[in-house]
């Protein structure tokens, strides 16, 4: 059987997923990961982490009921300026996991699809 | 089921997810291997301008998906036959002596005239035919075979109707015909 066609449609197909990675995946998580750096920047402006780091541990040890009470009420008490900052982080965080996710999934269904 | 997709509603699909792109390269690779061969005589330099134009289709599909009332078959063609004949001018200024025809005029013209030496002679000897026809006609035969445009297209261009343009295509052929012979 020629092997040839299966060889080209690999060339193929792997320039198309790098034009497709550049073109819509990259500045994508380059837009999210620079607003992802602006929401840690004013979440550590704002909060004396070490210390929230140390509180945290100390609420571990006491069960996990006791860490997400602490975790919960950590960011419940906190300035609104920090609590948008918190939920920006985990939104674009979150962001960020699916591109990643999808971009790996869209290369694994590229040798699939018929 | 992705099977019975038209081919611009997978390029549509593309642009969100590359993946669907593989069902157009099954589709399309072969015969654009074949087309790039007819241009360019070699099968590694074919194999390079599909995959060229492979890649074109797909940072250009946007620009596709604005355009009305096209085929995708013609555009794709028609991608092609620009890579192939940009390769081929390379490719000639490279080496000097690389040949192209279209398989239709070069058969037509061998099997007119045996006695012609080599595909060199062939491909001027067509370049002299096709130059000392009246304009309108070589204009008509050069669209319909040497940039693979469909007749709806051709009609556009010159802004005739497809029975003017079928007359013009005959009229075209029998003369490349008869200068060939004389």
């Amino acid at each position: 059987m020629d092997k040839t066609p299966e060889k080209i449609k690999r060339k193929i197909l792997i320039k198309i997923y790098t034009l497709w990675f550049l073109k819509r995946v990259v500045p994508l998580i380059i837009i999210q990961a620079m607003i992802l750096v602006l929401a840690l920047k004013i979440f550590a402006n704002n909060v004396f982490v070490s210390k929230v780091l140390q509180n945290s541990s100390v609420a571990a040890d006491s069960g996990y009921w006791i860490f997400f009470k602490y975790i919960g009420l950590a960011i419940l008490s906190a300035r609104p300026l920090t609590q948008i900052a918190i939920l920006i982080g985990l939104g674009i965080g979150a962001l960020i996991i699916r591109d990643i996710l999808r971009s790996l999934l869209t290369y694994k269904t590229m040798w699939i699809r018929k | 089921m992705e099977n019975a997709l038209k081919d611009e509603e997978i390029l549509r699909l593309t642009i969100e997810d590359p993946s669907y792109f593989s069902i157009l390269v099954d589709r399309y690779q072969i015969p654009f291997v074949r087309k790039a061969l007819g241009v360019v005589k070699n099968k590694e330099e074919a194999e390079d301008i599909v995959q060229e134009t492979f890649v074109k289709i797909y940072k250009y599909a946007d620009n596709f998906k604005k355009q009305e009332n096209i085929e995708f078959k013609s555009w794709a063609y028609k991608i092609l036959m620009n890579t192939s004949f940009t390769h081929y001018q390379k490719l000639k200024k490279n080496i000097g002596n690389t040949e192209y025809l279209d398989p239709i005029l070069y058969e037509d013209k061998l099997g007119e005239n045996n006695e012609l030496a080599s595909l060199h002679d062939a491909r001027k000897a067509v370049e002299k035919v096709i130059n000392s026809m009246p304009e309108h006609l070589s204009r008509v035969l050069k669209l319909y075979y040497l940039d693979d445009k469909s007749y709806a297209d051709i009609c556009k261009i010159e802004k005739i109707s497809i029975p003017t343009l079928k007359m013009r295509l005959f009229r075209a052929k029998r003369l490349f015909k008869k200068i060939s012979v004389e």
